[in-house]
């Protein structure tokens, strides 16, 4: 008979085992009486000289393979009805791993999708981009300007050809309805060096990217499923963009998305030989020649830069270029971010695990008697360990199926909940990988939660355990094991909730920051105007006044101004700024300073304070005298001992002088977590700005107005786009939707650590408990009070947490440092937060250690002594 | 004496076994009580032990079972020697030889 048919037809096989031995013994016993031997007697010695049935039938059994598979399935089955028997332990324990394992697994997915994922161009570890750097600035990733990009090209030894990119906006009217595309201009060899070619169609043709060349553009997959019907005839066709005639000769495969995810266009960058060294607008793009270390590309570009300085500029302004790996430069901001919620979700992980291995190893010791008996009863040792071990293995199994539900289910959430920022966002998915990562943490883990227990039972001496009350005494040999598991809980525990207070501390000073205006009853909007049809400056600032006075004339309009910035996040221009009399030293850059291109009612409109001097009013306009007015960070860093007003500054060094009539207080462009900087405000009527935010001040719910501001706007031009109408308040709070999102995810691992902590020391100290109850027993006979055995059994509780508690505070110590980066006004070791958090943990263990405690000072001396 | 009596040697057991199913079809018991009937008592059988070794003959295709009745008309597993039993049993009674004349040889000639 084969090992697979003995395991199927067992059960007969048993009961023919059974006949087969009982027929030998009857006929034993029969010879025996035959011989005159009385039957009791016959008996006796029958089964004296077979020996141990049970053993004989275990071996009987063993022979062959059927034995792995069948006792596997026969602890299989005994481990599943011993937890069906214990719902409560399975239960816990089962949820317990579950929230442990699926909180890993949906946060390995997203590191996994973000950060360890292969990019999706050819061997993209020598990709790298190239920005400038002017350390004056406090700013780093600075555009570069066609020079730069002409002298990268000519001087360096480490690149392979050398690429830019520009973002462009494109007003695409071939449509239904018109819409602003997002595409980028770039240079030749940018798909090459990417190493990627179009899904359908070429790339653009050297005649294509010369300037005066015929207009061809690349779509995205995306452009081409939603706006060209997704027919392959589509190239060859012609789109409008921007009022001119372009056509599609390319569409990129669906995994394409450089520079970013918006990104639906390409167009050759057609650059013409510079001027100057400015504007800067162009990112850097390129693969380093083989064999080039990143090392060596920075210390090429060092070099480039020197060449810059001798042969150019010698009086250049400081500026460097800086190389950064692809890598780097796209998910480069979330990744700490990720390896902190990495960490704090390991703690979880590590917490469940204790407190499963605490579980079992206490059941263990339930069933140590048990144990004794099928040892007794011819259960080798290794069968034991075994056994444990299998159900170890159920646990861990059930504990990692429901944990890749939650797992799924949060993978889902976080992705919806995350911050638009977070790159890669569509590529995270519950892969192989993640599915491996999870079945390697539950087979470790369940290994770890059997291996306690079977070490104890291997161990276990059959006398001393059959005997009567012999288990309780050895109890007390592994509080010590159980000792370490708790206070390593509270250890994690506690770094964890010292993480997470760090975290929530920051985002609600972040969210008390001043933005320097009023956000309530703000409406904002952006009006985007479309470059070709409004290119003169007057046609545009003629627009906005006609636009001003309309919203100033709707019902529940208190004021209303438009902006080229918007706070809490919007700027868009920097540049350098030179005072009156008062040139940059040699060998200095320029100071920087965010400019506004503002109309006159913005500050009343944002209702933030005129400091000194006057507003902008109707006078200052096209032919009158050019002002600005700057704001108190400016004034204070630039004019510290004298009156701003009535000095004077230019933009850069070209643009005529311009007299300061005012200084406003700050506000906050570059985030509420970014200090103020200096801003120069200038009238939009003498200037031409295009793309502009509107902002109105409402009398009541700004989001009521939003169908009139927009309905006003279309009334002078039915083709202008006016989208993101959101009132300052939400502004604010997307603002910092990247601080929520982590502080989030902080504050849930953190609270899941506090149960799973809380319920590890709640069950040890009530079992340690009730296994000293026959201690307490006899210290109740002998006149102990119930303070006295409270305070027995919450000292020892109280004493493992504080031991956890003390451990914490060195990992935290050592730990918090890594938040550094994302924490606002709060210092990663601040004392009040650590002394804080380490009292309220010290009091929630010492909560769970009363409850035991008022059930031991309950127990009646008479029963504790009669308890075995 | 029963304890003075000899243990059987690691191996042996199967052989014995192979050689009394030789002769036909028979159940443990009787197996048992032939062992010690032609061994003159000579080997100390543990009864019980013989039936973990009749399962592993039989697992190994040397033996084969059945359950048949017996004289007094009960059902007993009756074991009788296959094909590749009897060439089993045929090699080891010729490597048992060879080991017993060596083992003879040496004795008579270090005299």
């Amino acid at each position: 008979m084969r090992w697979y048919q003995r395991f199927f037809r067992r059960k007969i096989t048993e009961k023919h085992l059974d006949a087969e031995l009982r027929f030998h013994l009857d006929q034993t016993i029969g010879d025996l009486v035959a011989g005159g031997m009385n039957p009791e007697e016959a008996r006796r010695r029958a089964r004296l000289e077979f020996g141990g049935l049970d053993q004989v039938k275990e071996e009987c059994r063993d022979v062959g393979g059927s034995r792995i598979l069948e006792s596997l399935i026969q602890d299989l089955r005994y481990g599943m009805r011993m937890l069906y028997k214990n719902p409560a332990f399975t239960a816990v324990a089962v949820l317990t791993l579950a929230l442990g394992i699926g909180a890993n697994t949906a946060i390995f997915s997203v590191v996994n999708g973000v950060l360890l994922r292969a990019l999706p161009y050819r061997d993209p570890g020598q990709l790298v981009m190239v920005f400038g750097s002017v350390p004056a600035w406090g700013q780093d990733r600075i555009p570069l300007c066609v020079a730069d990009f002409d002298d990268w090209k000519a001087w360096n030894h480490a690149f392979e050809q050398p690429t830019v990119f520009a973002r462009h906006l494109y007003d695409y009217t071939s449509s239904q309805e018109p819409q602003r595309v997002i595409g980028a201009a770039v240079s030749p060899g940018f798909f090459s060096a990417l190493g990627v070619e179009p899904r359908l169609g070429r790339s653009f043709l050297p005649e294509e990217e010369k300037p005066g060349g015929q207009l061809a553009v690349i779509v995205s997959h995306d452009f081409w499923m939603r706006d060209l019907a997704a027919k392959a005839d589509a190239m060859g066709r012609n789109i409008t963009l921007n009022d001119q005639t372009y056509t599609v000769v390319g569409v990129m495969p669906a995994s394409f998305r450089f520079p970013a995810e918006s990104v639906k266009l390409w167009e050759p960058l057609r650059l013409q030989p510079p001027t100057r060294r400015g504007p800067y607008f162009l990112r850097g793009l390129a693969r380093l020649r083989p064999g080039v270390s990143l090392e060596q590309a920075r210390r090429d570009m060092a070099a480039v830069t020197q060449r810059i300085r001798e042969e150019i500029h010698a009086k250049d302004t400081g500026g460097t270029f800086i190389v950064l790996p692809l890598r780097a430069y796209l998910v480069g901001n979330v990744q700490p971010v990720l390896l902190v919620l990495m960490a704090a979700v390991g703690f979880v992980l590590l917490i469940a695990i204790a407190n499963i291995a605490n579980l079992m190893l206490v059941k263990a010791i339930g069933r140590q008697r048990e144990m004794s008996v099928r040892a007794a009863l011819g259960a080798g040792r290794l069968r034991l360990v075994r056994q444990l071990l299998t159900e170890g293995l159920v646990v861990s199994t059930l504990g990692a199926g429901l944990g890749l539900l939650i797992a799924y289910g949060s993978v889902n959430l976080l992705v919806a909940i995350s911050p638009a920022d977070v790159p890669r966002l569509d590529e995270i998915r519950i892969d192989g990988r993640v599915f491996g990562f999870t079945l390697l943490v539950s087979i470790l883990s369940s290994l770890f939660f059997g291996l306690a227990p079977a070490l104890r039972v291997s161990r276990l001496n059959l006398n001393d355990a059959l005997k009567e009350g012999g288990g309780r005494g050895a109890a007390f040999g592994h509080g010590r094991y159980r000792g370490a598991l708790v206070i390593a809980e509270v250890g994690l525990a506690l770094m964890l909730l010292i993480g997470a207070t760090l975290m929530l501390t920051s985002f609600a000073r972040l969210q008390q920051v001043h933005a320097g205006f009023d956000p309530r009853n703000l409406l904002t909007a952006e009006i985007s105007m479309p470059d070709f049809r409004y290119s003169d400056p007057l046609h545009v600032s003629g627009f906005y006044h006609q636009l001003l006075d309309r919203v100033q004339e709707l019902p529940g309009v208190q004021s209303a101004a438009v902006a080229s910035g918007l706070p809490p996040d919007l700027m868009q221009l920097q540049d350098t700024f030179t005072i009156e009399s008062r040139p940059t030293p040699p060998g200095q850059s320029d100071p920087l300073a965010d400019f506004l291109f503002v109309s006159g009612d913005y500050f009343r409109t944002l209702s933030t304070p005129i400091l000194q001097g006057r507003p902008f009013s109707d006078s200052d306009r096209q032919g009158g005298p050019l002002v600005v007015i700057i704001n108190e960070t400016l004034a204070r860093r630039f004019f510290p001992d004298e009156n701003p007003v009535g000095r004077r500054l230019r933009q850069n060094r070209e643009n005529p002088w311009m007299e300061i009539v005012g200084v406003v207080g700050d506000v906050r462009y570059g985030g509420l977590d970014a200090p103020p900087f200096p801003a120069l405000y200038v009238p939009y009527l003498q200037h031409g700005w295009p793309g502009a935010y509107l902002v109105v001040r409402a009398t009541r719910d700004a989001l009521a107005l939003a169908p009139s501001v927009r309905n006003a706007v279309w009334s002078l031009d039915k083709e202008i786009p006016v989208t993101e109408m959101k009132t300052a308040e939400q502004r604010i709070q997307e603002s910092v939707a990247a601080p929520r999102f982590r502080t989030l995810l902080i504050g849930i691992f953190a609270f899941l650590a506090l149960s799973l902590a809380t319920v590890g020391i709640y069950g040890v100290i009530s079992y340690s408990a009730t296994q000293r109850i026959r201690e307490v027993g006899i210290r109740v006979a002998l006149g102990a009070t119930r303070m006295d055995i409270m305070r027995l059994v919450v000292k020892q509780g109280l004493g493992l947490s504080l031991a956890g508690v003390a451990i914490g505070l060195i990992g935290a110590l050592a730990l918090t440092r890594y938040l550094a980066g994302m924490l606002y006004s709060v210092y990663p070791t601040d004392p009040l937060i650590f002394t804080g958090v380490s009292v309220f943990l010290a009091g929630i263990s010492l909560v769970a250690s009363l409850i035991p405690a008022r059930r031991a000072t309950k127990v009646d001396p008479m029963v504790a002594l009669r308890y075995e | 004496m029963r304890e003075e009596r000899a243990e059987f040697l690691k191996g042996t057991l199967d052989m014995l076994i192979l050689k009394v199913v030789a002769l036909g079809p028979i159940h443990g018991y009787a197996i048992a009580q032939r062992i010690q009937q032609i061994s003159r008592d000579f080997f100390q059988l543990q009864q019980g032990s013989l039936y973990p070794a009749l399962h592993r003959l039989e697992d190994r295709g040397w033996l084969r079972a059945e359950w048949k009745a017996t004289e007094t008309g009960r059902e007993a597993k009756f074991y009788a020697l296959t094909p590749k039993g009897r060439r089993q049993l045929e090699a080891e009674v010729k490597n048992w030889e060879q080991l017993t004349d060596a083992v003879a040889l040496i004795l008579r000639t270090a005299e």
